[in-house]
């Protein structure tokens, strides 16, 4: 009987945090975001506005408007991007921005703050300025 | 030491690895806070340095090519279990005590990586690598709870009748 209580509150405990992260990552209802890409040399290679809604995903529309590429489960490039279980795609390339993970990462930043947050889990809200900026590994928070 | 103590020490190593393999395509679900708990109820404080640092070796060859910052925080991690089930533990073989135990070890296990994270990528921001874990932070508390209060008895009573050198029936301490 005693197994079964610590398991049901392990259980309950584990579904609420879930349940929690989940409201967090709520988007704003519509609203326009801005895309910034920043090269190796740190030039903004592309900066464009995109409209939202509720139901858009940043990976969605990075998908839909750039090429992106991102870490297989042996963190090699890889052009599937398959939606991860738990946690967040890495991404490694978005059109001519490409990394390695090893040495070089895309770094997020949201309103020139470093992302909290992977692709998956970062929640548009309007007038965003998301910023994808390429960082050599040990060098990143420069921003 | 005994050949049959040996023997023991690098099955054990095997059977926490393979499983480990086994379950790498569900994040931070695994039976290796169990098994090294359990490893720890059984081995001598010294075998279990022997055994951890053989399976942390080993796993980092297999999946990240021995990265210094992946393999010390692990090591260091893994290390907290025997350090304290000898110590603040006192040995117990109580499942409550253990599960509480692993339950906060979910935590300590990726909080110990933090720092070797932000060393490596540059971002001394201590608040994101938080975040960003907390998720699988939660998963590995749980599970590992969990599995330590419905089969820590069964593996304990199974390794002491392969062993030899424990009471069948784990003093509830």
């Amino acid at each position: 009987m005693k197994k079964l209580i610590i398991t049901s509150i392990l259980i309950v405990f584990a579904l609420s945090s879930f349940f929690i992260s989940d409201l967090l990552k709520q988007n704003d209802s519509d609203g326009k975001i801005t895309i910034v890409l920043v090269d190796q040399i740190g030039d903004i290679v592309s900066r464009e506005s995109y409209a939202f809604d509720e139901t858009d995903t940043l990976f969605g529309i990075l998908k839909e408007n750039y090429e992106v590429g991102c870490a297989d489960s042996s963190f090699h490039l890889s052009s599937e991007c398959q939606k991860l279980p738990l946690g967040s795609r890495v991404l490694l390339k978005i059109d001519n921005v490409e990394t390695d993970w090893m040495n070089t990462f895309i770094a997020i930043y949201i309103n020139d703050e470093y992302s909290n947050y992977g692709i998956d889990n970062i929640p548009l809200k309007n007038g965003d300025v998301i910023k994808f900026e390429y960082t050599v590994v040990g060098e990143g928070g420069d921003n | 030491m005994e050949t049959k103590r040996m023997l023991m020490i690098a099955m054990s190593i095997s059977i926490l690895f393979v499983q480990e393999q086994l379950l790498a395509w569900i994040p931070n679900v695994q039976f290796s806070v169990l098994l090294i708990i359990t490893f720890s109820a059984v081995f001598s404080f010294k075998e279990m340095v022997m055994l951890i640092t053989t399976y942390v070796i080993l796993d980092n060859m297999y999946m990240g090519g021995l990265d210094l910052f992946t393999m010390v925080p692990m090591y260091l991690a893994w290390m907290l279990i025997p350090i304290s089930y000898h110590t603040i533990l006192r040995k117990t073989t109580n499942e409550t005590k253990l599960a509480v135990f692993a339950f906060f070890f979910g935590f300590i296990y990726s909080w110990m990586f933090i720092p070797f994270n932000m060393m490596r990528t540059g971002i001394d921001s201590f608040i994101p690598y938080l975040i960003a874990d907390i998720w699988f932070e939660v998963v590995l508390a749980v599970f590992s709870s969990i599995s330590i209060i419905w089969l820590f008895r069964p593996v304990y009573s199974t390794l002491c009748m392969l062993m030899g050198n424990c009471s069948l029936q784990p003093k509830r301490t």
